[in-house]
């Protein structure tokens, strides 16, 4: 070929695809013949080359298409008939298949389940509002860059000023424990949210019964005592009585008029816990004794809407204007500009936590689905070499390679509709593992994870090609059998050269993936037993611990123990008691001495969180457990 | 398959590209592949038909079971692709006399406003 003819390699690519084989020689040749008499310069010949080559092809593809179609339809029937004998083959020795089905199951299983859980924490967060995808969380930056929360006179800025956003409530970065006591009955902890006027109208959220809370109800503080119900604590605690609308609710030792009932689809923004009771953020105040006007006291995060047209960073960069004003009205030292996050880059919820561990979770999962499919596409590769002599018997009996392909097609359909059925049901059966994975908190997590189409349609398209890829490649070797040899009883088992370097190439992944396995399980072990040799700063033999949570109590503090916490296996338990009228810095001096006698051990100390820390600063001391809130941890010695 | 379409074709009649093929086919001789083909179409009546519909005609009509075709021997010149070369079978004379003679008992008695003159068959002129 000429260096003029460079463009017919081109139209050669375009011919082989549209045009039919017969015709494929002769349409080149009449354009190469055609292509020479043109007295042009060689890029327009090329370019008329390129264009005669697409015109004809143009005029060929029905003609293709009908024909493709009229070959898929010969196909389907040929694969159905193949169907039925790659099923008796199956029924007639299951244990391979079975064993395949198994082994592909544990690694599409393990991805369709971090999936689910990745779909109902990240993708599909909060399924009762419409629209949540559209969600953002509005918050605050530190000048390190870290996150942080608002106060509410920012929060009230932004939300009044930002016209960029839309549908934007405040709620509470943290949950809040609030004690709910009726009479005849113990005291019981509830778990409490703060959330503006608007949240349940913006936010479309579904109502069992009753109402949300309306605009007028959270615009001065303490004036409009209200509460709506969650459907757990309505079940729970009131018998689903559609009478406890307008009923008291005694919380913090305040009444609240209850006012609706969630739908039991809704849990509540806080990812990962199930809110027992909304209160309006202007009942704060009553509630917890949170200062509301105070710009450096920080609790608040928002969620709202970017409007229709405008770009995240334009709506960051209306709210850091807005921030700026308030700023010149209202300085304080460590002023904070606002952020705009995506809600599951929010640490406010169980997302921020959950997210690192369900990217470690996928990479796992990927190595044990790689290391199931090459283990399987190796046992299929020794069962192909036993089935050379049955497809050269087949083949000498006239049965062409689409037959023998179709079989292989039907046998791997079966297969993959087996790893696909058993993904969904060890996904379903996973649901509630990954609380396993989630290091112990304060509240006991609820999330939302639940196999829906989403996560159906993805086990569909991870195992049916997964399986398909793993039973045909080291089947279609079979295909090609040496018909003569096989059928006078030489030895059918010796593998073509195509077929020992798919079996090197397996065995170097599955060595590969086992190795990264074990490298990986040493180093986690190795982390762990360091994890467990850091030194507190005192000994731990025999130390117990015990928290006790004065916060919900708010106001002037009463010295209510409401809460203690042993360590699991003490002998001393967890006992609530009541120490009545007291001041709480007498109480604080009182407990660790009381804490020893009563629970017989032998010595007792105290320690508090200075000042209260509100969501964003979790971890708050080291070794202790999360926190939340101001608490008091006792630490007893037996 | 050939044999339906065979059948089916004895019904039919010619279209106006596929007269236009099949009778240049006829004037070629032993030389008609689709270059030579499409060049005497356009050399005798003027029309430029495009490679792509010589072809798919000439596809349809060796399906309908009117053409034969055979390779020659590839040529350098062309890029060492054979020529395809048609020859037409019995089938394709009769659907042309066919085609003809309709369109003649057509054109009987009829006269055109530009006063051109009347087509009279091949087969009838004595």
């Amino acid at each position: 070929m000429t260096r003029q003819r460079k463009g017919a390699r081109f139209a050669a690519g375009i011919i082989r695809v549209f045009v039919p084989r017969s015709w494929r020689g002769p349409v080149l040749g009449d354009l190469l013949e055609e292509f020479d008499r043109h007295h042009l310069h060689r890029v327009w010949r090329s370019a008329w080359l390129l264009w005669q080559a697409t015109a004809i092809s143009a005029r060929f593809l029905p003609q293709q298409l009908s024909s493709a179609g009229r070959a898929a339809q010969t196909f389907g029937n040929v694969l159905g008939a193949e169907a039925r004998l790659a099923g008796r083959l199956l029924l007639r020795r299951p244990g391979l298949p079975l064993a395949c089905i198994a082994t592909l199951s544990l690694g599409t299983g393990a991805t369709t389940t971090v999936f689910s859980w990745s779909n109902g924490i990240l993708l599909n967060p909060y399924p009762a509002i419409p629209d949540s995808g559209g969600l953002l969380v509005l918050a605050s930056r530190t000048r390190a860059g870290a996150l942080d929360t608002l106060s509410y006179p920012d929060f009230d800025a932004y939300r009044e000023h930002a016209t960029a956003l839309r549908d934007v409530v405040g709620t509470g970065a943290a949950i809040q424990r609030l004690v709910f006591t009726r009479d005849g009955h113990a005291p019981e902890r509830l778990l409490g949210h703060a959330v503006s006027g608007n949240y349940f109208d913006a936010l479309q959220v579904p109502m069992e019964t009753g109402r949300g809370f309306r605009a007028e109800e959270d615009r001065t503080p303490g004036t409009h005592p209200v509460a709506v119900i969650g459907h757990g604590l309505w079940t729970r605690r009131f018998g689903g009585d559609p009478a406890v609308v307008g009923a008291t609710l005694h919380l913090n030792s305040q009444q609240l008029t209850v006012v609706g009932v969630a739908s039991p689809a809704f849990r509540g923004t806080l990812l990962g816990l199930s809110v027992d009771v909304w209160t309006p953020l202007m009942m704060q105040e009553r509630l917890r004794g949170v200062a509301l006007e105070a710009r450096d006291d920080r609790w608040i995060i928002g969620l709202g809407r970017v409007r229709e047209g405008v770009s995240r960073a334009a709506a960051e960069s209306e709210l850091r204007n807005i921030g700026r004003e308030l700023e010149a009205a209202s300085p304080i030292e460590d002023a904070r500009e606002p952020a705009l996050i995506p809600i599951w880059r929010s640490p406010w919820g169980a997302q921020g936590g959950i997210g690192p561990v369900l990217a470690v979770l996928a990479a796992i999962a990927v190595l044990v689905l790689l290391l199931a499919s090459t283990n399987v596409a190796t046992l299929l590769l020794a069962r192909a070499a036993e089935r050379r002599r049955e497809f050269a018997i087949r083949m000498s009996l006239g049965g062409g390679r689409e037959r023998l392909f179709a079989q292989l097609l039907a046998e791997g359909m079966f297969m993959a509709t087996g790893a696909v059925l058993a993904s969904v049901v060890v996904a379903r059966w996973s649901e509630g593992l990954l609380t396993w994975f989630i290091p112990p908190t304060d509240s006991s997590l609820s999330l939302d994870v639940s196999v829906d189409g989403r996560v159906m349609l993805f086990a569909a398209a991870l195992a049916l090609p997964t399986t398909l890829l793993v039973s045909l490649a080291p089947a279609l070797q079979t295909i090609r059998p040496r018909i003569t040899e096989c059928l006078r009883e030489e030895d059918c088992s010796v593998s073509p050269r195509s077929s020992a370097g798919l079996r090197r190439v397996l065995l170097i992944a599955q060595v590969s993936a086992a190795s990264v396995f074990l490298v990986g399980t040493a180093l986690l072990m190795r982390s762990v037993q360091n994890a467990q040799s850091v030194s507190p700063g005192f000994t731990q033999d025999n130390v117990l611990l015990a928290t006790y949570d004065l916060a919900p109590l708010g106001g002037p503090a009463t010295g209510t123990l409401a809460h203690a916490r042993p360590r699991p296996g003490s002998r001393a338990s967890a006992r609530a008691s009541r120490g009545g009228g007291q001041p709480r810095a007498a109480w604080f001096h009182a407990a660790p001495h009381r804490t020893a006698d009563r629970s017989g051990l032998r010595s007792a100390a105290c320690r508090r969180h200075a000042g209260r820390v509100h969501g964003g600063e979790r971890r708050v001391s080291g070794h202790h457990a999360h926190s939340t809130e101001g608490r008091t941890r006792f630490f007893g010695k037996r | 398959m050939l044999n339906v379409l065979a059948i089916m074709s004895e019904r039919q009649l010619l279209s106006e590209v596929e007269h236009l093929i099949l009778l240049a086919i006829l004037r070629l001789g032993g030389a008609a592949y689709a270059v030579t083909i499409r060049e005497e179409i356009q050399a005798t009546t003027g029309l430029c038909l495009s490679r792509g519909t010589v072809y798919v005609t000439l596809s349809r009509l060796e399906e309908r079971a009117y053409l034969r075709s055979w390779f020659a021997d590839p040529t350098a010149e062309r890029g060492g692709k054979a020529k395809r070369y048609f020859a037409l079978r019995p089938a394709a004379h009769a659907a042309l006399e066919r085609s003809w003679s309709a369109m003649w008992r057509m054109w009987r008695g009829v006269k055109v406003a530009s006063g051109a003159p009347q087509p009279v068959p091949a087969g009838r002129r004595a």
